[in-house]
């Protein structure tokens, strides 16, 4: 075990790396925050990079939590919001918002959690997230606006522990 | 083998070893000490003892409530939603709002807010629905660069009627503060 004294870490040798103890959760591993929104461009119905995207180092065999607050709009007209989350070119999960939590001339906060195990080697890769409208071919929106207003979207990613 | 397995605990040097009020006078930066009273494990990191500085250090405190609240258009604070703590430079907390049975009139949106102990909101999270159904209203938000004795706590209010927000033993209204590591 060793103690960095330039990063504070405590790491500990497990015959190939350095790591942080692997019965413990090691926290948040990236976040991003944007304060303005994302509106779809036609064809509505095909996913798009809604701008919320981290670069994440990852250990072995870590359970990683994904934590997305956001505010989807089905300004184009009735309609879904879906929302995928993408590690790297991998498809995490898929979220669905429709009538009638979105439909109420506002657009709500909605917090999505999801719990899922990381790949067996270590890495860096970019989660990010995506929208599209469904069924409709009419825009859908991800809003985000400064904490002196409605506040921002976010995407969180953490390790929650051993897998 | 060891030479534990040979000497009892008691006969040997047990380094590190300590309770709360006998830590190392004189510590050095990137000492671990456990202390026995606590079971704390903790690493001096030049200045003061912290937990692992690269780990989550968790929950900070929480606030709940049982009993239901009408929550009308002037804004008020949500009963016992309130935490405040020392919160330490360089560490990223989570807010975790949790109000599990809305019961709302239709067409209306309850504005919820987390702010500072002077009401200065930190931020605002919407929710609505068309119906009259209930509902449960929940949401994650993530603070940093804090430092001293901060205080959050969430208030709401109603855009156009009044609502309850139903509590009993069962659907308890919460408040949570973790640390989630560094920042």
């Amino acid at each position: 075990m060793i103690y960095e004294t330039d990063t504070d870490k405590v790491l500990v040798w497990d015959g190939s790396a350095w790591y942080p103890p692997k019965n413990t959760a090691w926290g948040i591993l990236g976040k991003h925050e944007l304060a303005y929104a994302f509106a779809t461009s036609s064809p509505h119905t095909t996913f798009q990079d809604e701008g919320l995207s981290v670069s994440v180092s990852y250990g072995p065999n870590r359970l990683l939590k994904a934590t997305l607050l956001v505010r989807p709009y089905t300004n184009g007209g009735t309609n879904f919001v879906i929302y995928r989350l993408m590690r790297g070119s991998t498809a995490v999960t898929i979220w669905g918002f429709g009538y009638p939590d979105i439909s109420n001339s506002e657009a709500p906060h909605k917090t999505i959690v999801y719990t899922f195990a990381g790949p067996a080697t270590a890495g860096t890769e970019t989660f990010k997230v995506q929208i599209a409208g469904t069924p409709n071919n009419t825009q859908v929106t991800s809003y985000g606006q400064p904490t002196t207003n409605d506040g921002p979207r976010q995407l969180m990613i953490e390790d929650v522990g051993p897998a | 083998v060891g030479l534990s397995n040979y000497l009892p605990s008691s006969r040997l040097i047990q380094p590190g070893v300590c309770t709360s009020s006998t830590r190392p006078a004189s510590p050095f930066e990137g000492q671990v000490i456990y202390e026995t009273d606590t079971d704390k494990v903790l690493v001096y990191n030049g200045s003061a003892w912290y937990a692992n500085w690269n780990l989550p250090w968790g929950i900070i405190g929480k606030g709940t409530n049982t009993s239901s609240q009408q929550i009308t258009t002037s804004t008020a604070d949500v009963t016992n939603l309130s935490v405040t703590w020392t919160a330490v430079t360089g560490r990223q907390y989570k807010y975790t709002v949790f109000l599990p049975n809305v019961n709302p009139a239709a067409n209306s949106t309850m504005i919820v807010t987390i702010t500072d102990g002077s009401n200065t909101v930190k931020t605002t999270n919407r929710f609505s629905n068309e119906t009259s159904f209930r509902y449960t209203a929940t949401y994650v938000f993530l603070e940093a660069s804090l430092s001293g004795s901060v205080t959050r706590k969430v208030r709401a209010y109603m855009d156009n009627s009044t609502q309850t927000i139903n509590n009993d033993s069962d659907a308890t209204t919460l408040f949570l503060v973790e640390d989630i590591g560094p920042s």
